[in-house]
């Protein structure tokens, strides 16, 4: 190739009658010419950098990954929710209840919801932290939902997180909304711990043991005010009655999760327990007001397997129970006198499950089932029992669209065995929930 | 006595040993060819699986836990699955920026690297096409990201590992160039892939990418677009392939080739997507096989 080249080359030479040096010159030149360009180009270069100096102090590359997303509803329910409880468990909505929100909840309203906004930011604070900051905002609400360091160098496997956090007790309870299966919340959970769960400020340490599969214990030390089962703040019944508040912190939760393959199986197992002081305070309540102090304790077991199909598809089978204990006082007010008319000793002993199914066929399309029961509703006031009976079930189903991995779109069915009346009747409802969930700015992982 | 102090070296020798975690599997191979028997490979992908979507399976948190060093792709190939993995093993070498943390799209130069980017192109990566693995000449550059990162945490093997990767290099040149001479007659021609996978194997051998069969990127094909391509495939003059990965639904590229009469070519991704690719080299020799044959 070489000597082809060469042999042309002299040639073209000899014919056009020039010598070895002309063309030696000729390469010379062009070498002269090319190096004048790359200096130019170097000079371009350097005039473009020099332009950046206008912004010398210019941040923009420590901006934290943000991301905001965004949930829609439309909702027809059969029966209207409003007067309705799941009694020993939950509370009809009256007007005037104090139950610490004055939005309503997820899907609350009949046609269109605006659930909420959820704007998330992340970064690195030094070499030893993390910062998360998770806004939950409702239309005229602004919640820090979240915000936590998470350590980055502590040594055997361990790891801290200091903040307000969702508690890593059970399944469920971490996960936010938007990555949940179904549009609401199992009824064991919203039972036993209202639609934020275990959402609380304190210290959490993990430890993931140096085991050949996932072993993580953990243990938290939290302030305990969850208004469902837990909470810490003094009630005053009369000037010289009450109850003082809890020596802080109020709630300990522990638990350990197992992780191993079983052939191509993916499974995840978990036990938790979760101890504090409880303290309802619906004193003001229109209908019945009531208080109650006392000690509450909360056991969970959870269960995940997922099978791949393929790189986009895969079946998941989940089921966590909860089981309450709640040992106290209840405080009824009298009606006609200041004096305190009746304090009864109250027990609860209450379990639930969910167990749900779910299929993704493939990038766009999942669909899937759930199954909520309350197993338990054992209520003991002043040694009655109350005979509330168990019999609260709810069968879903889900069929949900995703146009990408931004924007998805469900439609959920539930029937809801339940609610009762306020005469003790069950009201069996039908609801259809059409979400929309759509997030942009930075890109969340899938977690298991 | 003797036995204990048998027991007590061979656990010295095997705590002496560098733990890795590898998220692909071709990362593993170029390792091993840099590190032998120095060091102990937990690899995360499997190789059929799209590098892009993989299950954050609990197991993997546990091979993450105990490990020197994490080698990843980079530029975004991972960040659907890899950060909550890493943040759960709680393992302060491998956090990013950490000492044990190697990501080698940082030593590559990408391609399509954006300066703008909206997701109304689909689920685009901003850092640049993330494939970089489909150009052979880029191992070298790999293997030297390692041999020096692994010189760093292990410095008594420095040695071995500068010697490893100066013969690896070595045979590699080797190869480019038959591969080199192999791809000549590809020259031009045009390619349908489903994704951007291949782009840099067609960048390097000088083959061009007519379009994918998604529209945008991590958008499923629709009828409308595929008809649109197979009408361009009728008015294209050049020599055509279809490319396709081992992972993703061949639906579309079936019906393509039913009404071009196209070849479709398995092109495997990763060490291991395809069988006969088990090592760095025949992964590039699978590829060339599989377009020559």
């Amino acid at each position: 190739m070489q000597k082809t080249l060469l042999l042309s080359m002299a040639t073209a030479s000899l014919l056009m009658g020039g010598t070895m040096e002309d063309l030696q010159q000729q390469v010379q030149t062009q070498q002269q010419s090319i190096d004048l360009l790359k200096n130019k180009l170097e000079g371009l270069e350097q005039g473009k950098k020099k332009k950046d100096s206008s912004s010398s102090f210019a941040q923009k590359a420590f901006i934290p990954d943000i991301s905001l997303i965004g949930d829609f509803s439309y909702v027809n329910r059969s029966e209207e929710t409003e007067h309705t409880s799941m009694p020993g468990l939950t509370h009809a909505h009256g007007a005037g209840d104090s139950h610490g929100h004055d939005h309503a909840g997820l899907n609350g309203n009949e046609g269109f919801n605006l659930n909420y906004a959820e704007l998330a930011l992340q970064s690195t604070v030094d070499p030893y932290l993390d910062m998360t900051g998770i806004f939950h905002l409702t239309e005229s609400n602004f919640e820090i939902e979240e915000l936590y360091a998470n350590s980055r160098g502590l040594p055997y496997g361990l790891g801290l997180k200091v903040g307000k956090f969702f508690s890593n007790f059970g399944r469920l309870n971490a996960m936010h909304h938007h990555v949940w299966n179904f549009a609401d919340q199992p009824l064991i959970n919203n039972a036993l711990l209202g639609e934020h769960g275990i959402n609380e400020k304190g210290i959490a340490l993990n430890w993931v043991a140096p085991t050949p599969f996932y072993l993580n214990f953990g243990v938290e030390v939290l302030k305990g005010s969850n208004e469902y089962s837990f909470g810490d703040a003094a009630i005053t019944l009369t000037e010289e009655v009450g109850v003082e508040k809890v020596d802080a912190p109020n709630l300990k939760v522990a638990y350990v999760k197992v992780g191993t393959d079983i052939g191509d199986v993916a499974f995840l197992g978990g036990v938790s327990y979760a101890d504090g002081k409880a303290r309802i305070d619906h004193l003001s309540d229109e209908a019945s007001p009531h208080a109650f102090a006392g000690d509450s304790t909360l056991y969970g077991a959870d269960l995940t397997l997922k099978k791949p199909l393929s790189s986009y598809s895969d079946i998941t089978w989940t089921t966590e129970y909860i089981k309450r204990e709640l040992d106290g006082t209840q405080y009824v007010p009298n009606a006609t006198s200041d004096a305190w008319a009746k304090e009864m000793a109250l027990t609860k002993e209450q379990s639930g499950l969910y167990s749900s199914l779910i299929y993704k066929m493939d990038s766009e399309w999942r669909m899937g089932v759930r199954y909520d029961d309350i197993l338990k509703n054992d209520v003991v006031l002043n040694g009655a029992d109350r005979a509330y009976g168990d019999d609260m079930n709810r069968y879903s189903a889900m069929l949900e669209y995703n146009f990408s991995e931004f924007n998805r779109l469900r439609l959920q069915y539930n029937k809801d065995n339940s609610k009762f009346n306020e005469a003790g009747d069950k009201v069996e409802n039908d609801e259809i929930l059409l979400q929309l969930n759509l997030s942009i700015g930075s890109h969340g992982a899938h977690t298991f | 006595m003797k036995i204990l102090l048998i027991v007590a070296i061979l656990t010295s020798m095997a705590f002496s040993k560098v733990e890795v975690a590898v998220s692909y599997k071709y990362i593993e191979d170029i390792t091993k060819n840099i590190a032998g028997d120095l060091v102990e490979i937990e690899t995360l992908a499997k190789p059929k699986e799209d590098p892009h979507f993989v299950m954050a399976r609990p197991s993997l948190i546990s091979k993450l836990r105990n490990v020197d060093l994490l080698i990843l792709n980079g530029g975004q190939l991972e960040i659907g699955w890899l950060p909550p993995l890493i943040k759960r093993a709680n393992n302060a070498k491998i956090f990013d920026g950490a000492g044990g943390f190697l990501d080698l799209s940082q030593h590559i130069n990408m391609l399509d690297v954006h300066s703008s980017v909206s997701r109304a192109d689909g689920d685009v990566h901003p850092d640049g096409n993330p494939h970089f693995i489909l150009d052979p000449y880029n191992v070298p550059i790999i293997a030297k990201a390692i041999a020096d990162k692994l010189s760093k945490i292990d410095s008594s093997n420095k040695e071995t590992y500068q010697k490893n990767y100066e013969a690896f290099t070595a045979k590699w040149d080797k190869n480019l160039i038959a591969w080199g001479e192999k791809m000549k007659p590809f020259k031009g021609k045009k390619v349908i892939q489903y994704h951007k996978s291949f782009d840099y194997f067609l960048k390097r051998y000088k083959m061009e990418l007519l379009d994918t069969i998604e529209p945008l990127p991590g958008i499923s094909p629709t009828s409308k677009h595929i008809m649109e391509l197979i009408s361009k495939i009728k008015e294209e003059k050049a020599a055509l392939l279809i490319m396709h990965d081992v992972y993703h639904n061949r639906k579309a590229a079936k019906l393509i080739s039913a009404k071009t009469e196209l070849k479709i070519i398995d092109v495997p991704h990763d060490v291991d997507a395809l069988q006969g690719a088990d090592s760095i080299e025949n992964f590039y020799n699978s590829i060339i096989n599989g377009l020559t044959k």
